[in-house]
């Protein structure tokens, strides 16, 4: 599935070039046990979650940097000398692309005072040179070891008598960057299991987010520009609502599905869903990871392209559906899985309409920076990029119509459960509770209802109970290697079908 | 082929001496001189190199800018 690997032996050439040796103690603050706030038997979630610095400097140290993170679409780096700023967790990075084509990911701090190497939003360069003092660093691997390294520092001969180790110098990098079909993750932890392993059979939500629409691996790119904006909200707001969250839609969307914002314009729906399927939601379910990812539905629910008020589009996009139909059943592969979906921890993303990845930034315990990538197939013509822009645009974003709703909610819940009385009262997660249902994919159980059902949230803060309390590596993958979710439905269905029996 | 140079933008980086001391050397104040303006065809690649190593662009191979 890997398009691109890290040039070389990855674990060689990726290491950092120095092990801090006068590094941060592990955990700054007094660490809080975050289990005892998360009940996932009961289906009650603390709001000290949500709400408390204390909880959220623990995730930043224990949950980000351990984690696989989106950092950007690898076609925003197409050519040697490209370069995106983006953030992982509490922490500025740089995707860049070497004169190898190689990506890598390296932390946007100088080594001397930590000056930011590059203020852009993105640009071309070989080379980031610090404002400060002008140390340079170099992206050309014919000038380097491995690009990020220190390549020269002012007066290196008469400030350092020559004696500064240019190779233990380089900017910081992530030691492990995976670019799956265009889509470029990493993490700063070495012993972070592979990326094929943390996503599990996760990925089939990725691959429907990164190949076209056509079923063309890899086909899409991403439009120019990432819309960013702020909301006073936490950021587990975000991923839990794309994560499987479909009871809001009916209450929260209402006003935007009267306007009619979506392909087949007013009075049809804004997902572009087709009137003629035999009911909007028939056979799906949600689909909830022992590995925290959730998906809102799953992979046997197929949901066609859109009926468009321009038939010019509805033409496109039932070609490129009949094509893809094609390609995956002579593969064996069901149609479904578009989400909304969350990859754990904080990226979002829907495969369908729209198509668009989705990062909660944490920021604080109540304040998230977002950030929204749109995506196209790389072949599609003119009119079907116009259209897609413009419908992403009123849908999704900081003056989209869907996210305002969506922001509305996160910014007002934060807010109202800040008070030292509303502190006391847990969350409530108890749709479906018992009532999980059995899959066919690795790790994964299913919702027993297509719209409510909170299996995928359970399993999503069991997961960042593990994390966050900084469970070793070596055990967060020993807990996720078996979904002890699966005896427990069968043990409910054997009881049933004696139930049934007698009666 | 010769060099050119532009000590108002150097640094000091020194990084043209550590590939080219042939062509290259640094003053009294760590700044760039140009030692030897022809370039050869045979030095060419190596010289090229250091040109290319400069972070602030202060050396040159005239008409190769």
């Amino acid at each position: 599935m890997t398009v691109e690997h890290t040039r070389g032996d990855p674990s060689a050439a990726c290491e950092s070039p120095q092990p801090p040796r006068l590094a941060a103690p592990a955990h700054p603050l007094p660490n809080r046990e975050v289990a005892p706030l998360v009940d996932v038997a009961n289906g009650e979630v603390s709001r000290e979650i949500f709400v408390d610095e204390a909880i959220f400097r623990q995730e930043l140290t224990n949950l980000f940097p351990r984690a696989w993170l989106f950092v950007g679409h690898a076609s925003q780096v197409p050519n040697p000398g490209d370069y995106f700023s983006s953030w992982m967790g509490s922490d500025p990075v740089l995707l860049t692309r070497d004169d190898q084509g190689e990506v890598y990911v390296l932390l946007n701090s100088c080594r001397h005072r930590g000056m930011k190497v590059s203020r852009y939003d993105e640009g071309n360069t070989m080379q980031f040179t610090c404002p400060y003092h002008a140390w340079s660093y170099s992206i050309d691997g014919s000038l380097v070891d491995v690009p990020g390294d220190l390549h020269g520092v002012p007066h290196m001969k008469s400030a350092y008598q020559g004696m500064l180790d240019k190779a233990k110098w380089g900017l910081v990098r992530a030691p492990r960057v995976h670019n799956y079909k265009g889509l470029v993750f990493a993490t700063w932890d070495s012993e972070a299991p592979d990326f094929d392993e943390y996503v599990g059979e996760f990925h089939w939500w990725l691959d429907n987010l990164a190949d076209a629409f056509d079923g063309t691996e890899a086909g899409t790119e991403v439009f120019h520009g990432v819309l960013k904006w702020r909301i006073k909200a936490n950021w587990k707001f975000v991923s839990e609502n794309f994560l499987g969250d479909t009871y809001h839609g009916a209450s929260t969307h209402a006003s935007v599905e009267a306007v009619g914002i979506g392909p087949g314009g007013r009075g049809k729906r804004r997902h572009g869903e087709r009137q003629n399927q035999g009911g909007f939601s028939k056979g799906r379910m949600k689909t909830s990871f022992r590995l925290g990812h959730g998906a809102s539905d799953n992979l046997d629910y197929e949901l066609p392209y859109p009926e468009f008020a321009e038939p010019e589009l509805t033409e496109y996009f039932d070609n490129a559906w009949n094509k893809r139909s094609e390609k995956l059943r002579a593969e064996g592969r069901p149609l479904g899985g578009r989400g909304p979906a969350t990859m754990f921890p904080n990226m979002s993303f829907a495969g369908g309409f729209p198509r668009s990845i989705l990062v909660a930034h944490p920021i604080s315990a109540t304040e998230t920076e977002v950030w929204r990538w749109f995506l196209v197939d790389k072949d599609a013509p003119d009119f079907v990029r116009t259209w897609l822009r413009e419908y992403y645009m009123r849908y999704g974003g900081p003056a989209g119509m869907t996210e305002q709703d969506d922001m509305e909610n996160w910014d007002y819940a934060t807010q109202a459960s800040l008070g030292v009385v509303a502190r006391r009262h847990a969350y409530n997660y108890q749709q479906g509770l018992g009532r999980e249902q059995l899959s066919t994919l690795e790790g994964a159980v299913h919702s027993d209802h297509a719209i409510a059902g909170e299996v995928n949230a359970r399993a999503f803060y069991r997961r960042w109970v593990e994390y966050v309390d900084n469970t070793p590596q070596d055990e967060l993958r020993a807990s996720a290697a078996v979904d002890d979710r699966i005896p427990k439905i069968q043990e409910r269905q054997a009881a049933d079908a004696a139930e049934e029996a007698r009666s | 082929m010769k060099l050119g140079s532009d000590v108002g933008k150097c640094q000091g980086y020194g990084n043209c001496v550590a590939i080219d001391e042939q062509h290259f050397d640094l003053d009294d104040d760590g700044m760039v001189v140009v030692v030897q303006q022809e370039v050869s065809e045979g030095e060419r690649e190596t010289t090229e190199e250091a040109v290319r190593s400069c972070p602030v662009a202060a050396i040159w191979i005239e008409g190769a800018r």
